[in-house]
């Protein structure tokens, strides 16, 4: 379990990290949100015993995350936001290189290597020249050197930048197994989409404090962001708008477009159910009638000032 | 035991930085263009050097006679650019590895897997001193021509090229730390032959120096000479096979290179580690010791070693009927020189901080004794203070096996060398106060000490003999050489002395000021 009580970094008068509190178990994905210059890297820096924090620790299954104490990285995978890949060196000699580094003995290492080139789906790249590989694969081959000393806590910042699409989904999917494999895994980002397929738990930073954190759901719930209701009509979307405005529970009427609108809704299911009766029953000829689910993005417009430190 | 011997294995035997290093550094074009230059100009250097020396005639003849009076001149010739392009490589083999990994940010990964600042630093260090002896190996078959025919004795061929790899390890080690902090590979090659330089001219002096004393040949015929000398670049290749006497047994000068290669080199890398560990780390603390210790090592080689060198035997005693025929007074200037230049070389880097860097480090007031090994701001000037007891304790030994006993002068008289430690720091300090990164402050700190050392004496020396001798004893570096004068009029001394602490307490009093105010415009704390 992965346990952190009131991190705090602090230069000057300046808190890059003010405070922040989290606990995380086996097999969870955390989402770690927030605008640039937040506080996510500092935080993942603290945790990957890279930073001294000024206050607060951080402890991993009991054991501190304490800068001085190097013995603990064995536990850690730390991946920053840059690949820093060598030149002329082999994709098998790299991961070798950091086996080596992460204390794995001789004798293992090639097995090692062997396992996490197919967990990345390298294994046909295995001699080829680190910086000949696409940027892809460089950030699966940066994935795989994280995992040669089998940590129980990954930290990710910002993993998906610059990938392509495909490199993208390639990348959310080998996450998503890595967090079924029981490790305790931190995936930072201020691309929000990315980040809402795979992740369980959900921490917003802003300003170097934590505004919200806990299971995707709970936050979403938790947060009462306002429900949205798209209404499709088959024609005379403006007058359906106008009959909706200043209906009980009815917050605020969008028109989409011609025959769509958006409006906000307070009320219980029941209220939901009784104001398409009465839209119907108004002569509209509704097409569709649906909640929006709440997403991460809201949730994040939602508590966020977007203000930056 | 096996636990200690397990790491040092892993450190210095299977060292995965290293490993990556050999594997990799052959590979790149550069590399073998590098090499195929090196071994081209090394033989066209010995061809045009044989071509020249074997005396040929018009017609094409070779003269025998004057080719076999020549071959040892042909031989220092190679020797001569062999040294050039090793120092000239040394530096930029042992920089460019570390400079890379700041560039392609790998740094970073690097140091977050369990190792620490010494194990990384230490693989690129060996990684470059395996292409060191990969130059050295490839100026064999010429350097061995020279030996072949004559030129050079094999013995004095080996030390040569034990000399060679010293000379380079030393430069890589010095390079490593200047890269480390400057991350830049134009940069370190510049402070490094600075530092080279630097260290060729202090040993040059002294020793020197040394071979003007009455030391008398030794019972085997062996020249007797600096006991560094294997380290001096260029004049190396001088004092190949001599000795140096330790109470009447002669040590073979190559022992003591080696000793102080290790020292320098080991220093060098602490430091460099140093630079890379967190606030208070267990490398910072290391790095002291080992300065405060490596100082008086190196103080009491200089002392007991070449004092009886130049001076004769310790019982002899100064100014006693049949004393030595140099003023001694000079001579334990020159004796103490390197040690005062090693204080005032870690001026700025125990206490350049700057503005924005110092609160960093947690800035703690301006002297703890506690702290003295911490790195820390209030660890600075005690940290001068210890170091130049350090260096300045066994120099009292000798002076007062020498001065019959009278070692408390030697003792008062080295209070004006720790008031002029403590006036340099406080000049330090107040750079540290006016510039906002340590970068800033150390690199005036080193302009402010060569224009108050260098040039201020030289130029009022040039206007008024008189004067330099007033203004040097107090402010310049080599001041220390007025504690170990007997006889000084104590009165002016005194009175300059009082003055420069005065100088010291205000300048300290006007750095703090200035951050302060500096600190309120600037809004940090």
């Amino acid at each position: 379990m992965l346990s952190v009580t009131g991190l705090k970094k602090q230069y000057g008068q300046f808190r890059a990290v003010d405070d922040v509190s989290f606990e995380l178990h086996p097999g969870d994905i955390m989402g770690f949100i927030g605008s640039n210059g937040a506080g996510k890297t500092t935080t993942i820096k603290m945790l990957a015993t890279l930073l001294e924090p000024t206050h607060g620790s951080a402890s991993l299954d009991g054991v501190p995350l304490d800068p001085n104490q190097i013995e603990v990285r064995k536990q850690i995978g730390y991946m920053p936001d840059f690949f820093g890949l060598y030149e002329d060196i082999r994709v098998w000699e790299y991961l070798d290189m950091f086996a080596s580094l992460y204390g794995v003995p001789h004798s293992e290492r090639q097995t090692v290597i062997g396992e996490v080139l197919e967990l990345t789906d390298l294994t046909f790249k295995r001699d080829a020249m680190a910086q000949s590989l696409s940027r892809g694969m460089q950030q699966r081959l940066c994935l795989a050197r994280c995992l040669v000393h089998d940590p129980k806590l990954l930290l990710l910042d910002e993993p998906a930048s610059g990938l392509d699409p495909r490199a993208r989904a390639e990348l959310k999917k080998l996450i998503t197994q890595l967090g079924e494999m029981g490790k305790i895994v931190i995936v930072s980002s201020h691309i929000l989409p990315e980040l809402a397929d795979f992740s369980t738990v959900v921490g917003i930073i802003e300003k170097g404090q934590m505004l919200a954190f806990g299971k995707v759901e709970d936050v979403v719930r938790g947060l009462e962001v306002q429900k949205m209701i798209s209404v499709h009509v088959l024609d005379r979307a403006n007058e359906a708008s106008m009959f909706l405005h200043g209906k009980e529970h009815v917050t605020e009427t969008n028109l989409v477009g011609s025959e769509q609108l958006r409006f906000g809704f307070t009320g219980t299911p029941q209220d939901q159910a009784e104001l398409l009766r009465a839209m119907v029953s108004a002569g509209f000829q509704v097409m569709e009638y649906r909640e929006e689910t709440a997403n991460l993005e809201d949730v994040f417009m939602k508590v966020t000032k977007g203000a930056l430190n | 035991m096996s636990s200690w011997w397990g790491r040092q294995k892993a450190t210095y035997f299977g060292n995965a930085t290293a490993i990556k290093e050999y594997r990799v550094q052959l590979r790149s074009t550069k590399s073998a263009w590098m090499l195929f230059l090196y071994v081209g100009i090394l033989v066209l250097v010995a061809l045009t050097s044989y071509a020249a020396i074997a005396g040929r005639s018009g017609d094409g003849s070779v003269s025998m006679a004057g080719f076999q009076q020549s071959l040892s001149g042909f031989y220092f010739a190679v020797l001569g650019i062999i040294t050039t392009a090793i120092l000239a490589l040394a530096p930029v083999l042992a920089a460019s590895p570390i400079v890379a990994e700041y560039d392609r940010r790998s740094m970073e990964i690097v140091l977050a897997t369990p190792i620490t600042p010494k194990y990384f630093l230490l693989g690129k260090y060996l990684g470059a001193c395996r292409q060191l002896i990969l130059l050295l190996f490839l100026s064999l078959p010429i350097t061995a021509v020279g030996v072949a025919f004559g030129g050079s004795t094999w013995q004095e061929f080996l030390e040569q090229y034990l000399s060679f790899f010293l000379q380079g390890a030393l430069a890589m080690a010095i390079a490593t730390i200047v890269a480390v902090s400057t991350k830049k590979v134009a940069t370190t090659v510049f402070v490094t032959y600075a530092n080279l330089f630097a260290i060729s001219m202090i040993g040059s002096i002294t020793g020197i120096t040394a071979f003007f004393g009455p030391s008398t040949p030794t019972p085997s015929g062996a020249q007797i000479g600096p006991f560094y000398g294997l380290l001096l670049p260029y004049s190396g290749a001088l004092t190949v096979g001599s000795v140096t006497l330790v109470n009447s047994i002669e040590v073979p000068n190559w022992i003591f290179a080696i000793i102080l290669a290790a020292l320098g080199v080991k220093l060098c890398l602490l430091g460099a580690g140093s630079v890379l560990s967190k606030d208070g780390a267990v490398e910072i603390k290391s790095l002291r010791l080992h300065g405060v210790v490596s100082l008086a090592v190196l103080s009491s080689l200089f002392g007991f070693l070449l004092a009886p060198t130049i001076l004769g035997p310790m019982t002899a005693g100064i100014g006693g009927s049949g004393g030595p025929p140099i003023a001694p007074s000079g001579i334990f200037f020159t004796l103490a020189f390197p040690m005062a230049a090693a204080v005032f070389f870690c001026v700025s880097t125990t206490s350049c901080f700057g503005l924005i860097d110092e609160r960093k480090t947690r800035e703690d007031g301006l002297f703890n004794l506690r702290r003295t090994f911490t790195g820390r701001p209030s660890s600075g000037l005690p940290y001068l203070l210890v170091l130049a007891l350090a260096g300045s304790i066994p120099l009292w030994v000798v002076w007062g096996l020498y001065a019959r006993g009278d070692w408390v002068v030697a003792v008062i008289h080295s209070v004006w060398f720790f008031v002029a430690v403590a006036f340099y720091w406080s000049c330090a300090r107040l750079l540290s106060c006016g510039f906002l990164t340590a970068e800033a402050a150390k690199k005036s700190f080193t302009g402010i000490l060569a224009l108050l050392a260098f040039l201020v004496p030289a130029g009022l020396g040039v206007l008024d003999a008189a004067m330099i001798s007033w203004i040097g004893s107090n402010w310049v570096p080599w001041s220390i050489r007025y504690p170990m004068i007997p006889g000084v009029e104590l009165d002016l001394e005194t009175m300059k002395i009082i003055v420069l602490a005065i100088l010291t307490v205000g300048l300290t009093y006007l750095g703090e000021r200035i951050k302060r105010s500096k600190r309120e415009r600037l809004g940090v704390i």
